[in-house]
């Protein structure tokens, strides 16, 4: 049960079917109760019949004493009615007068003033038996004698007519029950048969296709696919930005390489020493470019990969990382006079984060800045909180991005010039996704000069 | 020959440009999408080499409209994603051979001069007239079986003659295949170079006859 998903139909069938059986018992029930009280009042009346055929030749005899004149047909009545026995019993003042001694008697018919009756249940040679009490007073001239009158029956034809009511009745409830199972079970069949069309066609796709689904679909589906639908389309898209990416990353791989290969080639027909060495500079160049690249794309698939793993979070100060990261490049081009400083207060500015990833983000940015900026530009590396967000910052005042470019720039494969070689296009990229990482994002804005850019990573922290 | 090379990976451009102007071919470099159909427009190419990833459109979108302009210079594209449905999109948009990247430049070279010989309906790579035989591939000349030296110009004014023999060739479009978007050649210059090659196509059996008001001819006495 566990390991099959429930069915619909099975589920319906037994929802129907709990309830369905818990009113058929109940019925059932009643029907056994009102058919036992049917059996009583038919055949009771034909014991009466007989009780008060017997109580009518009681006669006192001459002599004064109390005699029966037994008419058989009476008691004929009630054997004809089936297999049942038939017991009787008349006695005055508990003296028996004829019939069987031993019949039992119930305590209600002892006490008896003539002209009442009483009806009642009991055993009698091992079996079940209905008997009325009649009694009754016979009068001669001299006196008037009381008796009373017993005829029993043992109960099957009554238990018989129950049993055959009952049955009747089951029967007639097992009919519903069969029938009601049957329309639920074809109802839901037809009901569902617009999904199992929708499956078909689904079946049938190519997993290629991811249009939505237009199939008619009863209401209640609709909204089943409409979430697939819309699942299909997120589906689409990212398979499109994926394609894309791919498409993209291959470009960028492969047109560095055709560079250094064509390059090279250059340089073999080349004669002249000179133009030799600028083919295999250029192929040097380009070599390098795809060196970054490959970092660049690595990187990327690292913070991919983190996302999609989300550990090796820790708690760590930000102005330890942005310190750090600083003082790498702080030696780094000597001759270009590039005036890289660090800032940060007192306070520790802690962040729950993934120290590596932010590390490269800085980097990625602080590299921005120096190679877009022209020589003695000044750069300054900030961490600091602002308001729920840690923040880290490279300002610069270089010639900075254009307002309307600004947010193209943290797409995959976007460049501020086209014409820029060195650039993978993927530097804010990754910035941005290690900043989504952490729930935070890349801000780009103008330096508070005027002149040049700030790059901000923000983070939300906890106060 | 003239080529056209939209590429906008400039070392890429200049790395190809140098080679085939290693083949006295004159090549235009331009960056981008709309520069290159323009040129296309402008200027009698014998062949374009396309990348199909430039920054303003797609490679594909500048051969479709080139060919939208009833152009059929041979198209060779140049892509990074190479995939089977882009090649065959691209080959039924009209482009005349793919090359992936990273090619070989001698690849390259090899496919350009085979896409330029189908344009004009030649399979062989040596074009052949009267007892003349020009070698596409070494481009080198023979006439009666013996190599013969010519100066550059010649040679490109010879090559361009012989594609077309038989068929009038404009002093225009003779110039413009020879030069280069900052170059120029007057037709008193071209006059010069035909009257030269006159003198050494007489012996193989060749002339260059003049058409009055539409250019010259190649044909065989």
């Amino acid at each position: 049960m566990n390991a099959r998903p429930a069915s619909l139909k099975r589920r319906l069938v037994l929802w129907l079917l709990a309830p369905l059986i818990g009113l058929s018992v109940l019925i059932l029930v009643h029907a056994y109760l009102s058919a036992q009280e049917m059996a009583d009042r038919v055949y009771d009346r034909v014991l009466r019949g007989s009780g008060l055929a017997i109580a009518e030749r009681v006669v006192v005899t001459d002599d004064g004493q109390i005699d029966v004149d037994l008419p058989y047909v009476a008691l004929d009545m009630l054997t004809s009615a089936a297999q049942d026995r038939v017991y009787y019993r008349v006695d005055s003042n508990g003296t028996l007068i004829t019939g069987y001694d031993d019949l039992p008697t119930s305590p209600a018919s002892r006490t008896l003033l003539p002209g009442q009756s009483t009806v009642y249940d009991a055993t009698y040679r091992g079996a079940p038996i209905r008997a009325i009490a009649l009694a009754g007073a016979s009068t001669s001239a001299q006196k008037s004698i009381p008796f009373t009158v017993y005829v029993a029956e043992t109960t099957q034809a009554r238990q018989n007519l129950v049993l055959q009511m009952l049955l009747s009745s089951a029967g007639r409830l097992g009919a519903t029950i069969v029938a009601a199972l049957l329309i639920v079970w074809l109802g839901v069949n037809w009901g569902l048969r617009p999904l199992a069309r929708l499956e078909g066609a689904l079946g049938r796709r190519s997993p290629n296709d991811l249009r939505s689904i237009r199939h008619d679909v009863p209401r209640e589906v609709q909204r089943l696919v409409g979430a697939i639908n819309s699942l299909m389309a997120r589906l689409a898209a990212a398979l499109e930005s994926q394609k894309r990416f791919t498409g993209n990353a291959s470009h960028q791989l492969r047109t560095p390489l055709s560079v250094v290969k064509a390059q090279l080639e250059l340089a073999l027909r080349e004669k002249n020493t000179k133009q030799m060495r600028q083919a295999i500079e250029e192929a040097q160049r380009a070599t390098r470019h795809s060196e970054r690249l490959v970092e660049q794309l690595l990187l990327l698939a690292r913070v991919d990969a983190e996302s999609a793993a989300a550990g090796r979070f820790e708690t760590f100060n930000l102005v330890d990382l942005a310190r750090e990261i600083t003082a790498e490049f702080a030696g780094a081009s000597p001759k270009r006079k590039l005036d890289l400083g660090f800032e940060a207060g007192d306070t520790p500015v802690m962040v729950f984060g993934h120290r590596t990833l932010l590390g490269e983000a800085l980097k990625n940015l602080v590299q921005n800045a120096m190679t877009y900026c022209p020589d003695g530009a000044r750069i300054t590396v900030r961490a600091l909180k602002e308001g729920r967000n840690a923040v880290l910052e490279v300002e610069d005042d270089g010639p900075g991005i254009p307002k309307d470019r600004r947010k193209e720039m943290s797409e995959r494969f976007v460049r501020l010039n086209e014409q820029d070689v060195d650039g993978s296009g993927l530097g804010l990229a990754i910035v941005g996704e290690v900043a989504a990482l952490h729930g935070g994002r890349l801000e780009l804005a103008d330096a508070p000069g005027g002149e040049g850019l700030s790059a901000r990573i923000l983070i939300p922290v906890e106060d | 020959m003239r080529v056209l090379v939209v590429e906008d990976t400039r070392s890429l451009a200049e790395a190809i440009s140098s080679a085939l102007r290693g083949w006295d071919y004159a090549v235009d470099v331009v960056e981008c999408g709309g520069d290159a159909e323009a040129a296309a427009f402008a200027f009698p190419y014998d062949a374009v080499v396309l990348d199909l990833n430039l920054p303003d459109m797609d490679g594909l979108e500048v051969l479709a409209r080139i060919r939208a302009r009833g152009s059929d210079t041979p198209v060779l594209i140049l892509t990074a994603r190479g995939t089977l449905d882009e090649r065959v999109n691209g080959l039924d948009l009209g482009a005349d051979d793919y090359l992936t990247k990273p090619f070989e430049i001698t690849e390259l070279e090899a496919r350009l001069r085979a896409i330029i010989r189908r344009s004009h309906g030649r399979k062989d790579a040596i074009l052949r007239a009267g007892k003349i035989a020009f070698h596409t591939v070494h481009r080198s000349v023979e006439i009666d079986e013996q190599s013969v030296n010519m100066p550059r110009r010649e040679l490109l004014l010879l090559e361009a003659l012989l594609y077309r023999t038989g068929q009038i060739v404009s002093k225009d479009q003779l110039a413009e295949s020879m030069t280069e978007f900052d170059g120029e050649l007057s037709a008193s210059a071209i006059e010069l170079y035909i009257s030269r090659l006159r003198k050494r196509l007489g012996p193989a059996g060749l002339a260059i006859r003049a058409v009055r008001g539409l250019g010259y001819v190649l044909e065989e006495t």
